[in-house]
Order: structure tokens, then sequence, then C-alpha cells
């Protein structure tokens, strides 16, 4: 009876003052209808905190605009950029390869006027999911009723439908201050004196590029051209492992880094060997061979800046790649284009090379990825080479390994689209898949290494931002018309207990009048 | 959503309870005071309450998803805990002062206001003032005007059954209605089972509501005839 007592004087005292404040520090929540990962523009970003609406409504300003893959158009595009959207949201369909051809070339436009433009409109993409899709049908219809025909009628429509907030949060994305650009190279060196004989340098750039660096996979550009290299240089490896077969020749292989960015790689890696003497690696070159992009298509071009002299290496080469094409049923040809040197920007890689005097080709399919095409664009080159080197046909050679198999070409491949390759996300000294690559190639050459190099800081040549995704949350919010539609609900039902309770007594002594009959027949 | 829907929902839960109190007569007996001790003695029992559980029936994860008769005679026992609230209501009862029916006011609101500072404060505070727009939030709103009738209701059925004058044959009436609202937490279940689907949202407030007012004017009826008897 004591506890009780003591309890009874004790305990309310204490809560009353406790729960409240218990209730006031809880913190402020953050549940959201549908939270997912979008990936941001190369240049773009800001953080957004606006309504969504659909691509199609009246007016967009100052508001989060979604729209399908599929249905943007560029002058979707220029439309919202004028008009001042806050932000626009791609949803892209998760099998982009049953695009169509005309498709292609639509989205092709939009990702050339998104990365064209500069806007302060942030641009996000996202893969679609059913909580996006849904997301996106319950904003047109909420859209359609902005032209509803009265307030009373929108004011109903808002009580089914749902509005959406759309926040991004985050970090703002910043300029990479010490963003660093890798080239992986390697060597094998021939028969006899190193120094002396001529050297054969096999080029390909590794990164990737596109409108969102997260979605930059890059299969086929480059890394199409990053799988031929990598299968020569496990093929030659073994080549030159046996005296029979060690030719007089050297390779040089070497995996560039800024490929997108005007050639920066090769550019640092000729700067290194041809200005500085103690290097005698590029000395004598026969010729640079540079792939890119050979993932498919029937006919590959050897895009030269000066077409090469008859006996010269490079006019065998491409005279042993012919040969071999045509076993392969593959038509060759040679693209001629001459250097403007009035342009800040080179076309094709080979270019850095010819600039500075070296023969050089790119080797190229020119107009996603096939494996079997590859695989026979990787054999054909290896031909070729070999043709070359050897001076003979060597169609027996293509067993016990050296053959280039559709597995070998996949497992590069699959290590190439394991990660997007947008220039900086492979910065960094640590970055995994630079170090894989140097991995490879220092199990097959010599002397393979990695250089860094860095932007110019007083005269960049390129700048790239971070923070490349961020978290995107919709909340489920109705307009404010509601609210106050809400408020008066309430009140007028507050309005009806009041009435009752001010009535009471009278609806008691009603009550009990229609009780005491009752009460006679209990009794 | 915003803080004006955060008042809006509080104005909801809140509203009858407070236009309760104002306007049955309440402040006329200074009857604040007393509904405050009647909401410690509530926290007390929910204390007691949530003991016996944890002694008893140690692996509960909260309610089970799936609806059958296994969980629901689970849950049966569970439930039957419940029956605690039922002494402590007799507790208070027989401490609050006054008679007849500001008693059972003071009790059954004191016990509400009790119940809904301590289940559906928090919830509201945490939820509707977010960003996220959910008729969850006004949902919970309403179904704590439900529970005011509730308890007030458990209350009058609680005095009633105390009444050592009240007719023997009202009194199995009494027992069965206070069971009836013991066993209140049961309901969403019974429906699922009954039909197929548990209701949920509106659907779910309708079918609580309406047991809950039926239940609610049968005690009435009794209450009325009861103190009649002694006119």
């Amino acid at each position: 009876m004591d506890l009780v007592e003591v309890l009874r004087s004790s305990v309310p005292y204490c809560l009353v003052v406790a729960l409240p404040l218990l209730i006031l520090i809880s913190p402020v929540p953050v549940d959201a209808a549908a939270e997912f990962t979008v990936y941001r523009l190369q240049h773009r970003s800001s953080l957004v905190n606006v309504e969504a609406r659909s691509v199609d409504a009246s007016s967009v300003a100052r508001r989060c605009v979604l729209a399908r893959l599929a249905d943007l158009t560029s002058t979707h595009y220029q439309r919202v950029v004028s008009q001042g959207a806050a932000a626009l949201l791609i949803l892209l369909p998760t099998n982009l390869t049953a695009f169509s051809e005309d498709q292609c070339q639509l989205v092709h436009e939009v990702e050339a006027a998104m990365l064209e433009a500069d806007s302060q409109l942030a641009v996000y993409m996202a893969y679609e999911t059913q909580e996006l899709l849904d997301m996106y049908e319950s904003v047109r219809t909420a859209t359609n009723t902005d032209g509803a025909t009265s307030a009373a009628a929108a004011m109903m429509s808002s009580l089914s439908t749902d509005g959406y907030q759309i926040v991004v949060g985050g970090s703002q994305s910043k300029l990479m201050a010490d963003m660093t650009i890798a080239n992986v190279q390697g060597k094998l060196s021939g028969y006899g004196v190193e120094e002396q004989l001529p050297t054969i340098a096999i080029v390909a750039h590794y990164d990737a590029f596109g409108a969102a660096p997260e979605l930059s996979w890059g299969a086929d550009s480059n890394g199409s051209g990053v799988v031929i290299l990598l299968e020569l240089a496990r093929i030659f490896s073994r080549l030159y492992a046996s005296p029979r077969t060690h030719p007089r020749l050297n390779l040089a292989f070497l995996l560039s880094g800024g490929g997108y960015i005007n050639y920066q790689g090769s550019k640092r890696f000729l700067e290194d060997h041809l200005d500085a003497s103690d290097s005698p690696l590029l000395s004598e070159t026969h010729y640079t061979l540079c792939l890119d992009t050979l993932g498919s298509d029937n006919a590959l071009r050897l895009h030269v800046s000066k077409r090469p002299k008859e006996n010269s290496p490079g006019y065998y080469f491409f005279q042993a790649l012919e040969e071999a094409g045509a076993a392969a049923g593959v038509t060759v040809e040679m693209v001629h284009r001459k250097i403007n040197l009035q342009e800040d920007t080179q076309a094709w890689e080979h270019e850095k090379y010819s600039m500075r005097r070296l023969p050089a080709f790119t080797l190229s399919r020119l107009p996603n990825v096939d494996i079997t095409a590859l695989t026979r664009n990787t054999a054909l080159v290896a031909t070729a080479l070999l043709r070359h080197i050897y001076n003979t046909s060597v169609d027996g050679i293509f067993d016990n390994g050296l053959a280039v198999t559709k597995k070998s070409v996949k497992s590069w491949l699959d290590l190439l689209t394991s990660q997007p390759r947008s220039p900086q996300l492979l910065s960094g000294k640590n970055n995994p898949l630079v170090s894989t690559l140097q991995q490879i190639l220092s199990r097959y050459t010599n002397e393979a290494r990695v250089t860094f190099l860095k932007a110019d800081k007083r005269d960049p040549e390129w700048a790239f931002y971070d923070v490349t995704r961020a978290t995107m949350a919709a909340y489920a919010v109705k307009p404010a018309a509601f609210d106050f539609l809400l408020t008066m609900a309430i009140l007028a039902y507050l309005g009806v207990i009041y009435v009752f309770l001010q009535y009471f007594p009278k609806i008691y002594a009603m009550m009990v009048k229609l009780a005491s009959p009752h009460k006679s027949k209990v009794h | 959503m915003t803080f004006f829907h955060f008042g809006n929902c509080i104005a909801l839960a809140y509203g009858p309870y407070f236009l309760t109190y104002k306007y049955s007569g309440m402040p006329e007996y200074g009857a604040f005071w007393k509904c405050a001790q009647v909401g410690g003695m509530y926290m007390l029992t929910q204390l007691c309450k949530m003991l016996l559980l944890a002694t008893f029936f140690p692996t509960s994860d909260g309610p089970p998803e799936t609806a059958s008769l296994a969980t629901v005679s689970f849950t049966i026992k569970l439930v039957s805990v419940d029956f605690g609230d039922v002494m402590g209501l007799s507790i208070v009862m027989g401490r609050v002062p006054g008679a007849g029916y500001i008693k059972i006011l003071i009790t059954g609101l004191g016990w509400a206001a009790a119940d809904l500072l301590l289940t559906r404060a928090l919830p509201l505070w945490v939820g509707a003032r977010g960003l996220e727009f959910d008729w969850k939030y006004i949902q919970i709103s309403l179904d704590a005007n439900i529970s005011l009738v509730h308890h007030l209701n458990m209350a009058l059925l609680v005095w009633l059954w105390w009444r050592s004058d009240l007719a023997a044959a009202v009194r199995p009436i009494v027992a069965v209605l206070m069971a009836g609202c013991v066993y209140k937490p049961l309901l969403p279940q019974l429906l699922a089972i009954l039909l197929g689907s548990r209701p949920l949202g509106f659907a779910l407030l309708a079918a609580c509501a309406t047991p809950t007012l039926c239940t609610a004017l049968i005690a009435c009826h009794i209450f009325i005839t009861h103190s009649a008897s002694f006119r």
C-alpha cells in the first residue's frame, strides 16, 4: 500500500515533464515513398527539392521534369531548358539494346544536346523500375488536371491522385582537384640488341565516355580495342618466350587513358618517350597501330593521315591485313584524312603519333558488341601482325593456346565492362581497373608500368566533376488546397461533436424517456 | 507533409478529447489533475502487462502476418493480458471520488488520453510532419476518436460490473460486452479469416468503429436503466 502511495505521488509528476520533452527531441522524419539511385551528367549538377511534372505539362518552370528516354527528343530538351525547369529525370529502359536504329539516332541527338548546352538544369538518369513507372504514370495523369475546368474539380482530383516532391541530397559536385589519368604500358623485347631493333607500338585507349559518367560502360568504344590489345599481348608473349619464334622486333603495348579528352594519354606517352633522349622505345618505330572500336561490322578501315609508302612496314601490314581479311571475308580499306593542324582536337588517336612524324594509323570499323565479330577481328589483326613480323603465312600457328578464342575475348570484355570507365571514375593511384590492367600486362610483357598524368594547374586541358551518382527521393505530396480542404472537414467534424456535447443533457433525457418503458419490463 | 498537415492530424485526434473534457462538466469538478493521475495508473498497468507478456510469451515478434487459426489462438492468449486494463480501471475507479457519470468520465477520459499520448502522439509527430503524404496519419487520428469512445465504454462497463445493485439479468450482458471490448484488437484478424483478406485503411476503421459504437449504445442503455431504477 505504501508502494502504491509512493507511485501515485511521484510517477505522474516526472512523466508529465518527461513525455513532452521526449516527443519534442525526436528527429525530423526522412521516410520517402521511393528512393533510388540516379546518375548525374558529366558537368551539370545541383541539389534540387522541387515538384515533379511530366514533359508534356503546360508549365515546367522550377519543376522536375520526368521523361522516358524513348519519349524524349532534343526539341523537348530545349523546351525544358528554355522554360527554366529545375531538373530533368530521364528514365532509362533496362534493356537499351531493344531500341531501334531510329530511336538510337534520337537518343544520340538528345545526348549531344545535353553535353553541348550549358544550363542550370540538373539532369539525372535512372533505370526504370516498377516504382518509378508508377510514379511517372501518376505524375502524367496529375499533370492533365492542371487544365481542369474549375477549382473544385482540381481539388477533388487532388484527393485521388498524388503529386511528387523530388529531393536530391548529397554533396554538391565540385571540380576534381587532383584528377589523374593513368597510362598502362608494357613491352616485349625482340631477339638481339634491343636498342637496335625496330618497334611496333600497339595502342588502345581504355576509357569510355557518355553523358552520364556512371553509365559509360563503353564495351565497344573502346573496350573492344583493349580486348584486342590484351589478346595480342597474350599471344605474342608466348611467341616471344619461345627461342624458335622470337622475332627481331620490339612490341610496345600502351593502354592509354583519357582517350576521350583529346588522347591525353597518348600525348603524354609521346612526350615521355620522344622528348626524353634516354628512352629508346620509340626511337625506331615501324609503325603505331591504334585500335579503336572494333566490336562488330564486316568492314575494317585503316585510317591514315599520310598514305604509307610502298615497301614501308606500314604498307606491308596493310597488305597482310587485306590478305587476312580476304581469307575471313572482311573488306579492309584505307581511309586517308589529312590532319588539320588548326584544330585543337584530333579525331583519331594515330594523329597524335603522326604529328610527331611517327608512322601511325588507327584501325577501326566505322559507321553493340558482337563477341563473334570481335573475336574474328582480333584474329584478323593477330594474323596480319604475324604475317608482317614473320613475313610468312603462319596459319598453323594458331593452336595450343595461341588461338584467339571466344572465351578469352569474352573474359577480357567482362573485365572491362565490369565498371563504368568515364575518366573521373578511373582517377586515383589505386584504381582497381587500372591496377588489374597493369597486372595483366606485367604477366605477358616486360617492364609493365603505370604512369600517371595530371592536368596543368594553370591551364588545365581537361576538367571533370566528382559526385557522379546521387540518391533521389520522391515524396508523395498533396497540394496546399488539399490541406485546406482537410482543415475544413476536421472543423466541421469537431463542430458536430461540439453540438452533440452541448445537447447531450437533452439527448440523455430523451434516452431516459426511451428507456423507462423497458425499465417496467425488466422489473 | 507539412507542419500544417501535422496540425490537422493533431486537431482531429485531440479535438474530441478536449471538447469532451470541456463540455461534459468536468472542469467544474477540477478533474484535470484526477485525469492525469488516472493516466499515471494507465502507465503502471501497461508496465505490468508488458512484464507479464515478457515473462509468459517471450517469443512474440509482433502480430504475425498470416491469418490462421493457430496464430489467432496465440493472439487470443496475448490479448487476454488486456484484462489487466480492466483490473487497472477497477482500481482507479475505486480511488476516484465523485459519483455516477462524472467518475466514469474522469476514469475513461484519463485512461484514453494517456493511451492517445503514449501510442499515437509519437507516430503522428514523426510521420505527419514528413514530406511524404500518407492517409495513414488521418486514419491514426480517426482511430484515436474511436479509442476515446472505446475507453469511455470500458470505464462504464467496469463501473457497472462493480455495482452490487446491478440487476442480475443484466450482469451477464455486461460481462459479455466487457469481454468483447477486451478482445477488440482481434477484430482485424477475425475479419481476415472471415473475408479472406485483411481490410485496410478506412474499411478497417469502419469495421472497428461499428462494434464500438454498438457496444457503447447498449452499455449506455444499461446505465440509463440502472440509474433510472434509483429515481
